[in-house]
């Protein structure tokens, strides 16, 4: 590896705790982002876990998921772990260790230090999944962002808050 | 850090050339990231075309036995290695990826050998249609496929005598060489799924010949086996199901375990034809907390029509964590007639066994495990347990 893509990496972590939301209080909501090119339009919240899960891999039209979650500090891993799926940390790292184990999938998800890194994946990444703060969604229409249980971000209902 | 950048890195080649090809993801990633410092910092790690890499988790546990009543060299107390697991993936494609357990072990002479226990190569269709090729761990039941080698996944310090490997004594196919089709079927809700294999079998069951028909099979019926079973969402970490398993053995003239007062007509032990057929059963319940497994299993051995033999066995095992600790029980029986021409060694073997299990890191554990083991015409067994098991 060049010295200049070294160095470049190594400002991507040195930045990245700057980028992020770290275990700040946050009450809004959260929105399921993933490809424009994604067909689905709507998750239910049982398909979401699934998908979180590892439990469902492909999306409509036969496309392979592609789990992106921010690491342990940020307050979606927080709010992922605590209201899609009710688990610990722990068992969520346990239970895909067993999952690729079991053949059930090749790797686990992959954690990203950074909201506009996972942003920026999930656009590049047909089959990209990933839950994001409402207000950290990227400006540009990169990302779709999914109904859940029919509902979009702000309207009554809303889930995932 | 400098690992964490370099795993980063790799993912990110490996995603994103799977994904898109380089000269795509230039500019799809210019027209969409180029306000994010981050993933600008990222969009040139984009542009090299990537293979295939290999993830290796490795697994091993290493024990103090000892036996009441030892009368053979194995019985004696002893420090024991365990298996040594390499347990590699790696995605080919975004459907297709190769899966393999490598394990290492100490064999009854002492000696370390090495076993390929699982190497499959995977591709999936859809959810409902997963195809596996390789050697890989029949369905039969749930522990074969829930644990494979990893005897730190596992509460206990050994697996039930119904599912202990076939060189270790085992009475079921737990391992075979073929093709494999699984999938989810109909509700998610239900999570109802599917297995078919279709495989080489096993030869006769032997210790120190390999039971496994890695490349050659004794004969040219392939073994089937059809499993089901059912997930449900609304109770998470229940399963229930069911597994069929048919196959032929042609063991060698002279081979079969027979009553010498009262053996088999000649004709039919000179060319013996065993169809075999092994029917399971299971419902277990696991979350964090609690586990609740219960299976049971019927071999069933027809000799050329002369005359069948049935061989029922079960397991039951239940265990709650409280913290790092986890207090385990199981119960354990299986009646093989002292004549049955396949397991005549087996006998009736019944007991429970009782231990602790005490998780000291995430991915380290110390067992400790009491043993009763009640045999037919022979005393009772005690046997103590203790076990280091990791992941690394």
């Amino acid at each position: 590896m060049s010295r200049s893509r070294k160095a470049a990496l190594l400002m991507l972590f040195c930045l990245a705790p700057c980028l992020y939301s770290v275990a700040e209080e946050y009450s809004g909501e959260y929105a399921v982002i993933v490809n424009p090119k994604n067909p689905a339009q709507n998750i239910s919240s049982a398909q979401l876990r699934r998908l979180v899960m590892g439990e469902e891999k492909f999306w409509p039209g036969r496309l392979p998921v592609s789990i992106i979650v921010q690491d342990d500090r940020s307050v979606e891993r927080g709010f992922m772990l605590k209201k899609v799926i009710n688990m610990s940390s722990t068992d969520y790292r346990t239970h895909w260790t067993t999952l690729v184990f079991r053949g059930g999938a090749v790797s686990e998800p992959l954690a990203v230090p950074s909201n506009g890194l996972a942003s920026g994946l999930v656009a590049v990444q047909e089959g990209g999944l990933c839950i994001m703060r409402t207000d950290n969604l990227p400006k540009k229409e990169s990302v779709k962002v999914l109904r859940v249980d029919g509902k979009l971000p702000g309207e009554t209902g809303y889930p995932l808050h | 850090m400098q690992q964490k950048i370099k795993e980063l890195e790799d993912r990110l080649q490996e995603v994103e050339s799977r994904e898109h090809p380089a000269h795509e993801v230039t500019s799809a990633a210019d027209a969409s990231l180029s306000s994010d410092a981050s993933a600008d910092v990222v969009m040139p790690e984009m542009k090299q075309s990537s293979r295939p890499q290999l993830n290796i988790r490795g697994y091993a546990d290493v024990g103090f036995f000892a036996n009441q009543g030892a009368v053979t060299p194995e019985d004696h107390s002893r420090f024991a290695l365990g298996q040594f697991n390499l347990f590699m993936t790696s995605r080919i494609s975004s459907r297709a990826n190769v899966l393999a357990e490598l394990i290492v072990e100490p064999g009854d002479n002492n000696a370390i050998s090495v076993d390929l226990e699982r190497l499959l190569f995977n591709y999936s269709v859809s959810d409902s249609l997963n195809i596996s090729l390789g050697r890989y761990h029949t369905s039969i039941g749930y522990y074969n496929t829930a644990y494979h080698h990893s005897f730190w996944m596992q509460t206990t310090v050994a697996r039930p005598f119904l599912f202990q490997f076939e060189d270790d004594g085992g009475i079921l196919p737990v391992h075979n060489v073929g093709l494999s089709l699984n999938g989810a079927l109909l509700s998610k809700d239900l999570g109802l799924h599917h297995v078919v294999e279709v495989g080489n079998g096993r030869t006769s069951r032997s210790r120190i010949d390999g039971a496994e028909q890695n490349a050659i099979d004794e004969n040219g019926h392939k073994s089937l086996n059809l499993a089901m079973f059912v997930r449900p969402e609304r109770w998470r970490g229940l399963q229930a199901g069911f597994s069929y398993y048919l196959d032929r053995l042609t063991p060698d003239a002279g081979s079969l375990f027979e009553n010498p007062t009262n053996p088999f007509p000649a004709s039919v032990a000179a060319r013996a034809r065993i169809d075999e057929r092994i029917l399971a059963a299971h419902v277990v319940y696991q979350s964090s907390r609690f586990e609740f497994l219960n299976e049971a299993v019927l071999i069933g051995h027809d000799l050329n029509g002369y005359r069948a033999f049935y061989t029922p066995g079960f397991y039951s095992q239940v265990s709650n964590r409280w913290g790092q600790v986890r207090p385990y029980f199981r119960y354990q029986y299986v009646n093989a007639n002292s004549y049955e021409p396949v397991f005549g060694d087996v006998g009736l073997r019944q007991g429970p066994s009782a231990g602790v299990r005490f998780d000291f890191t995430e991915s380290a554990a110390f067992k400790i495990e009491y043993d009763r083991t009640m045999l037919r015409g022979i005393a009772p067994v005690n046997g103590m347990a203790t076990q280091v098991s990791f992941a690394f």
